[in-house]
């Protein structure tokens, strides 16, 4: 094996984002292949496919050249980089050149050593390389800009394209010059993905990329994203934890679904529960208890908080973040940093600053000036748990009965539908009548569903109406719990939210029917939650099961006398 | 195009044109019944009755066809009159300022009878209804 990486066997759930990707990396031969942002939550497997991606390429053909680099928090100075991604460059293209992986496990290589491995493998572009690098080394910014250019030199003077991966691309905004960041560096990375001989992908914390590319617009036109989502199927989610717990040699009789399913395909939370599972002195046949302490004081807890320490180190700081975390985890409303600002008073500048840190760490997401949690159900235990722990210190024992009551009731009662809908008019009619129906099988009241209804229609008309014509589907889920019966209708389309209000339409004129949609939505729903997505954007109505439906509309209607 | 089978059922008594639109009612649908209106508009009857009762669905854009046959009886001196509506439609209607511009009755036959009482105020002569 090249990278170490899970065997084949056990990697579940992506053949087909492994099979897309390796399709368009041969196609760099051509020259006709973009560079690749690849996206998607913490935890989801990005690094694994990388780490496939690179072994399939390694050992299955000859064509492209795969070239892997991780990038390290502790070699941020330029030339620590530069030697060390140089080095690393070379000693993979002729691992893969000789079919040689020892090769690969090489690292920290003086300059000398390298042309030594150079001139012992006959290679003369390395040569090159290697001497061009030893006359920059007193200027660092050029030394950098020869090894971020190096893949592409050499694909030009070798006539064999290659694929560079870069993983923890996020940490590169932090590349220093004597001991100072130098933002423009990132500068140096538009030639290099704009190459075709040596596209590169990109992969590493989603929010901090996006802000990075957002900040250096001028390379973002080369880049492609891809995103990752999570494992689609719950089979899929099942046999990796089976795979794990066979790997742990754990026995445990019964898989509950359930709580896979509410993991929602997250490779990184499946492999924390099996090594929950592992540690376990006895049997425990409550899944759901081993969770709680997973996500309270286990692996999960330790991964999140981690990463909130890495953003907040100063304790301070750290707990009012934990406050606006909490305020928005528990508020089905929007929040803007002004209500933020306002809720916790907080300075403005004391709430952008801790927002944006939020932001950039994944703990939150915010997307047109609107504030909310991921929708992983994890991380929002985390947060929880955490407030209640730590800021008004409740019992650990308190803390898991009122968890536990809360996921074990909620849980016998969540029903979701799924449908998919053409994307032509009157198609809302055909959401509605499936509402109608759910709302006759789950006995509710009728005034509720038909005031959803309402709510239902105008989303579906504004999916269509704000798609451009970029799709030809809208996406409906419906989920009903003990409290609320939630839709959410996502269609393609970026342009559908005002950056300014974070919502749709610049404006409502008075007797046009313009802006009503919006109006209507707000009027009848409980909650509605603009969203951008993978797919484009959604819009999440949420329609309380214990609202007081004759408090919403107004009066009934009546004589008019 | 999916099927919403919107219809228009009409007819008119003396004066008084009473309409009961059917289905869907988004912006084709409201049109249809705009054409309608103005079809009993020219024959120069100015009283109107909208019966809602087979309304299934109303729109943001239906309402918005439904504020422009407002304005176009106001504008002919006519009256209208919005009969067996659906609590959620009213809230829709009141909600998008609608039912400031129009009489609410709960059924059709009191519309008729208000409007019978209110032709002998004038002193006219209504044939039995």
């Amino acid at each position: 094996m090249a990278l170490s990486t899970l065997p084949e066997k056990d990697f579940f759930g992506r053949k087909d984002e492994l099979t897309t990707l390796y399709r368009i990396t041969l196609e760099a031969e051509k020259g006709i292949t973009q560079s690749i942002f690849l996206s998607g939550p913490r935890g989801i497997g990005k690094t694994e496919l990388l780490k496939q991606l690179y072994n399939h390429l390694f050992w299955e053909q000859e064509r492209v050249i795969p070239f892997y680099y991780c990038v390290n928090n502790g070699l941020l100075s330029v030339p620590d980089f530069s030697i060390d991604y140089l080095s690393r460059f070379i000693c993979q293209r002729l691992a893969f050149e000789n079919k040689d992986a020892s090769l690969l496990g090489l690292f920290g290589l003086s300059l000398e050593r390298l042309s030594l491995i150079a001139e012992l493998k006959r290679s003369r572009w390395a040569l090159e390389l290697l001497d061009r690098y030893s006359q920059s080394t007193q200027r660092p910014t050029d030394s950098l800009r020869i090894v971020l250019g190096a893949p592409h030199q050499s694909a030009i003077s070798t006539g064999k394209s290659i694929v560079v991966m870069i993983d923890e691309f996020q940490r590169l905004k932090n590349l220093r010059i004597q001991g100072t960041v130098d933002s423009t560096l990132m500068t140096l990375f538009e030639e290099p993905f704009s190459s075709k001989m040596a596209p590169h992908i990109i992969t590493g914390n989603q929010s901090e990329i996006q802000e990075m590319l957002f900040s250096y617009g001028t390379f973002t036109g080369n880049l492609q994203r891809i995103d990752i989502g999570s494992l689609k199927l719950l089979d899929d989610s099942i046999l990796m934890f089976s795979s794990f717990l066979d790997k742990f040699e754990v026995d445990i009789k019964i898989i509950h679904d359930d709580i896979l399913a509410y993991l929602k395909g997250n490779p990184l939370y499946i492999k924390c529960m099996a090594i929950a599972l592992r540690s376990m002195r006895q049997v425990e046949n409550n899944l759901w208890k081993i969770y709680f302490r997973e996500v309270s004081s286990g692996n999960l807890y330790l991964y999140w908080s981690e990463i909130l320490k890495s953003f907040f180190p100063v304790l301070g700081i750290r707990r009012k973040a934990i406050e606006i975390m909490n305020k928005i985890n528990t508020s089905d409303e929007s929040f803007t940093q002004d209500r933020i600002s306002r809720f916790l008073s907080l300075s403005a500048e004391d709430s952008e600053t801790t927002l944006k840190s939020l932001y950039l760490s994944g703990l939150v997401t915010g997307e047109f000036g609107i504030f909310r949690i991921p929708e992983d159900r994890v991380l929002r235990d985390f947060i929880d748990c955490l407030y209640m722990r730590e800021i008004i210190e409740k019992p650990f024992r308190e803390i898991e009965e009122k968890f536990l009551e809360r996921v074990l009731t909620s849980e016998d009662r969540r029903i979701s539908f799924e449908m998919t809908i053409p994307m032509v008019k009157e198609a809302e009619l055909v959401a509605v009548s499936a509402l109608e129906q759910i709302g006759k099988n789950l006995h509710l009241n009728p005034e509720i569903i038909g005031q959803l209804q309402v709510a239902v229609i105008e989303g579906c008309i504004n999916a269509i109406e704000h798609s451009r014509g970029e799709g030809k589907r809208i996406y409906l889920s419906f989920n009903f719990d003990a409290e609320n019966l939630t839709v959410s209708i996502e269609s393609p389309g970026r342009e559908f939210v005002s950056p300014e209000v974070g919502e749709p339409f610049r404006g409502f004129k008075e007797g046009t029917g313009r802006g009503w949609g919006v109006r209507l939505m707000k009027s009848f729903a409980d909650s509605v939650r603009f969203e951008k997505t993978e797919r484009g954007t959604k819009v999440v109505l949420v329609k309380s099961l214990k609202s007081e439906v004759s408090a919403q509309g107004g009066k009934d209607p009546s004589v008019d006398e | 195009m999916l099927t919403n089978n919107f219809a228009v059922v009409s007819k008119a008594i003396d004066d008084i044109a009473i309409l009961q639109p059917k289905g869907y009612m988004n912006d084709l649908g409201a049109e249809r019944l705009e054409h309608e209106c103005e079809q009993f508009l020219d024959k120069g009857l100015k009283k109107l009755i909208i019966n809602f009762s087979d309304i299934q669905h109303i729109n943001s854009m239906g309402a918005s066809v439904l504020i422009g046959i407002v304005q176009r009886i106001s504008e002919s001196k006519g009256q209208l009159y919005f009969t067996n509506i659906k609590k959620v439609h009213f809230d829709v209607f009141e909600m998008l300022g609608i039912i400031k511009y129009v009489k609410i009755f709960k059924e059709e036959r009191e519309a008729l009878k208000f409007l019978i009482k209110d032709a002998e105020k004038l002193g006219l002569e209504k044939t039995d209804l």
